[in-house]
């Protein structure tokens, strides 16, 4: 008998093909060539012919067709290899491994930290909708989250670097100490977190909301419960639920970056490599970093899955 | 009131005490380093930082041709067998560096390079003429990405060190060519014993970490933060004072200008126009910082396409000048910063001929040759048209520049004048690059950019370069491709650049490009940096100390 989860897992198969054959088919169909930008439209003469590049294209595997190449890209994946980044030959997997663990190092802490704003956020917010305190709470989280990142990281640079915070990279050179990283997170992971802020408080006060219509709500009012037990025993668990919806579908977004708060604070993350793959066409990383996504997709939807299962015993992937 | 003032001068002078010499305003304005800078006796120790805007794809100059990687390595970490001399201004001959001294044949096809015997590289291996042999043939070498390189030795017969002497290489060419022994003398040499097993070399230790003669070593490379280089302390010539060097990696020009603020930096590089001329001053950083600004070889240009209808014709071109207010823009957008230029060549070489000045804005000029060309509103609709084709074309842009989306919208306006259409498109780095040089385009912009004076116009001005080389703009004039073909074997320098001034003004009379200006690179120092020395072929730094805080 198979097991329903392996099942699952051998349901994704067919979508992570998809996924890569579509990724790798725009890829070679995007305009453009293969290189490295020197900034500000400037070309550097004796290394720019038409010549060289053809060269280049050729030395590539650029020129392959579609079908072949994929192929062949395909088979190393299985085989574990990624291929070696256009830009400066190393395999993408070792760029991978250096970019990613800096993205979760911003990402996983800004990602707790938006549940725990916004968990509490969005639950004051739904005990008295319409309430001047909703109406505070929800404002505020929309004027957080219409501030451009841009903006935001300038003044916290500006604001931080007159009070000694580190506002660049992620360690002081020489030392190596928790503490330094840390300072060095503050900024990046104060700009990652602010924006997600709304999004995360309206779904948990939409979801409290959605269970305080509930029966089970109005029979433990009318056994005479306080209003905050009401709320924190009852409607509360019931409404995690939607979050761990929510929280598989934001699991990718652990691994994908963000470019413009990774350029700003210096740090070489997943946003600041794809981005540069994107521009530089740098075709094997950016495939990497579509496989990478897509496989985080998919492991996403299986995570909450599993996380529903073990919250609500009515659900579960061995069925009935 | 007058009390303030007597505390500020107080405080003024205070601050000259100090400082022993303070940089006079005309250096801090002219971007020059005061005399100041050379003076006192140099200390050993220390390091020193720079703000790096851009990470260069690898340490490899055999497999990239980015600008930031020379900069790095040349004459610092890998040396040559000759290198620019960077006090002779602005000629830059060569003076001896890994080889003592050489000859050239009287046929000009033949140079034999005497290498120093003192010399050992970074890992302790023993240096020779079979390290430059192995690097000439590493470049030669199909499997390797050395594109960039491999046309300096096209006409190379035969590379290798003379029999039984391995401290004497002797190079045949086919033809002669004026570039060839540059090329090879000011080749960075890599260490045969890495090169033998480092395959294309994008899979070697040496890409990323390479190992050469200079009087700095690698060190370090933490992806995205920082590049560092130490002392050699076993370098043949003169050792250098500073310990060390650490490039830092900031992208962000704003958080970059503030790190500059607070002081992390000791040479800063790249500053933006604006952050070089106002808002140092405004952060007063006068009396903290030197302003630095030269000019590389570089220059941008407005390109026609020929092979468009519009543009076939010489006069239109030459009305396009007349119609761009050059000098305006220069003030206005570029703060004056940016040298107005009309030639291919480094604005101070001999090569350029500086009679040939910038055409004034004129557009009564422009429109009278215009008409001349037979471009006129025959059809009454308020654009020009010339046998049916309205003066109607697109100008093609890479979406990322600064400078071209302020240039284009005027452009735009100032044709419409003129009866003629412009309209602008844009497109990301990558795909503009291939447009460009397929001949996609009805005008576009670039900038040519250069790390040595000296140049063969060759790829870009050659008309069997509009297929496979660099002349995008489809030029084609037999006058201008006899120049180049009898420069290119004329060796005398002199000789050479009274052929290369002629070809100036065939270009400035043809007008296939619109010239504009030499960007500057605008960069700033702290004070206490010393014996730092700007040139065309970048900073050296072994003659930096750093003066005692």
């Amino acid at each position: 008998m198979k097991s329903p989860l392996a099942q699952r897992l051998l349901g994704t198969v067919p979508t992570f093909l998809g996924i890569t054959f579509i990724a790798f088919a725009l890829v070679r169909a995007a305009p453009g060539h293969a290189l490295a930008f020197e900034g500000d439209s400037a070309l550097r003469q004796g290394s720019a012919t038409a010549a060289q590049r053809r060269e280049y294209r050729r030395m590539m595997g650029l020129d392959d067709p579609l079908l072949s190449g994929y192929g062949r890209w395909l088979t190393h994946v299985v085989r574990g290899d990624l291929g070696d980044s256009f830009r400066d030959g190393r395999p993408v997997r070792v760029l991978l491994g250096e970019a990613l663990p800096v993205t979760l190092l911003l990402s996983l802490p800004s990602l707790v930290l938006g549940y725990l704003l916004a968990i509490p956020i969005g639950l004051l917010a739904a005990a008295r909708p319409g309430g001047l305190l909703d109406r505070i709470l929800s404002s505020g989280v929309f004027v957080l989250y219409s501030l451009p990142v841009q903006w935001v990281a300038l003044v916290l640079v500006v604001a931080a670097s007159d009070r000694g915070l580190p506002i660049q990279g992620l360690r002081t050179e020489g030392t190596s100490s928790a503490s330094d990283l840390l300072l060095h997170l503050v900024l990046p992971v104060a700009c990652l977190t602010y924006g997600s802020l709304a999004v995360l408080s309206r779904h948990m006060r939409s979801s409290m909301l959605e269970q305080m219509g509930q029966d089970y709500v109005r029979t433990a009012r009318a056994k005479g419960l306080s209003e905050a037990a009401v709320l924190l025993k009852h409607a509360l668990p019931n409404s995690l639920l939607s979050m761990i919806t929510l929280f598989g579908l934001t699991f990718p977004a652990l691994a994908s970056g963000a470019v413009i708060v990774e350029r700003i604070f210096g740090l070489p993350g997943m946003g600041k490599l794809t981005f540069d793959a994107v521009l530089g066409r740098d075709m094997p990383v950016l495939m990497g970093a579509v496989t990478l996504a897509g496989v985080m997709t998919m492991l996403g939807l299986l995570v909450s899955d599993l996380l529903y299962g073990a919250a609500d015993p009515r659900i579960s992937l061995r069925g009935r | 009131m007058l009390r303030c003032e007597r505390l500020a001068l107080i405080a003024l002078f205070a601050a000259a005490a100090a400082d022993a010499a303070p940089p006079s305003d005309a250096d801090w304005q002219e971007g020059r380093l005061p005399a100041s800078v050379y003076e006192g006796t140099p200390r050993s120790g220390g390091t020193l930082v720079i703000r790096l805007d851009q990470e260069p794809p690898s340490l490899d100059k055999l497999t990239d041709a980015a600008l930031a990687i020379d900069w790095m390595l040349e004459r610092k970490v890998l040396e040559s067998m000759a290198e620019p001399d960077a006090g002779k201004h602005p000629e830059y001959p060569l003076k001896p560096a890994l080889a003592t001294d050489w000859t050239v044949s009287p046929d000009q096809l033949t140079f034999t390079f005497h290498l120093r015997r003192d010399v050992v590289w970074h890992d302790g291996e023993p240096f020779n003429g079979k390290d430059v042999v192995a690097t000439v043939r590493k470049i030669l070498d199909p499997s390797v990405r050395a594109m960039h390189l491999r046309n300096n030795f096209a006409d190379l017969e035969d590379i290798s060190t003379a029999p039984g002497d391995d401290f004497t290489v002797v190079a045949r060419y086919r033809k002669p060519y004026f570039l060839a022994f540059r090329a090879l003398a000011t080749l960075s040499i890599y260490p045969a014993h890495l090169l033998s097993t480092s395959g294309d070399m994008l899979h070697s230790a040496i890409h990323r970490a390479p190992v050469g003669t200079g009087p700095f070593r690698f060190e370090a490379w933490k992806t995205g933060e920082r590049i560092s280089f130490v002392r050699n302390d076993r370098y043949w010539g003169r050792k250098a004072y500073l310990d060390r060097i650490v490039y830092r990696i900031v992208p962000d020009p704003a958080v970059g200008f503030q790190m500059l603020k607070n002081g992390e930096f000791d040479v800063y590089l790249q500053l933006q126009p604006q952050q070089w001329a106002r808002d140092l001053e405004a952060a007063g950083l006068q009396r903290a910082l030197r302003r630095i600004k030269f000019y590389s070889p570089n220059y941008n240009w407005i390109g026609w396409n020929e092979q468009r209808p519009w543009f076939s014709d010489a006069r239109v071109r030459q009305a396009m000048n007349y119609a761009i207010d050059t000098e305006g823009i220069r003030k206005s957008f570029l703060l004056g910063l940016d040298r107005p230029t009309t030639c291919h060549f480094y604005l101070d070489s001999s090569a350029c001929d500086h009679s040939l000045v910038p055409r004034s804005y004129d557009p009564k000029r422009a429109a009278q040759l215009l008409d001349e060309a037979g471009w006129r509103d025959h059809d009454g609709d308020g654009v020009r048209d010339k046998d049916g084709v309205p003066f109607r074309f697109t100008f093609l842009m890479n979406a990322d520049s600064v400078f071209l989306d302020k240039l284009t919208p005027y452009l735009q306006q100032e044709l419409r004048k003129l009866g003629v259409e412009m309209e602008i498109r844009k497109v990301d780095w990558a795909h503009f690059v291939q447009l460009v040089e397929e001949h996609q385009f009805d005008a576009t912009s670039l900038r040519w950019g250069n790390t040595d004076v000296v140049q063969d116009p060759y790829e870009i001005w050659h008309s069997s370069q509009t297929k496979d080389g660099s002349n995008y703009v489809l030029f084609q004039d037999p006058r201008v491709d006899a120049l180049i073909e009898q420069a290119r074997t004329t060796l005398d320098d002199a000789r050479r650049n009274e052929l290369y001034r002629k070809m100036g003004r065939l270009l400035y009379d043809e007008a296939p490009y619109t010239f504009l200006y030499s960007r500057p690179s605008l960069d700033a120092v702290k004070n206490r940096v010393r014996g730092i020395r700007p040139s065309v072929v970048w900073y050296d730094f072994q003659d930096v100390w750093l003066a005692a805080r």
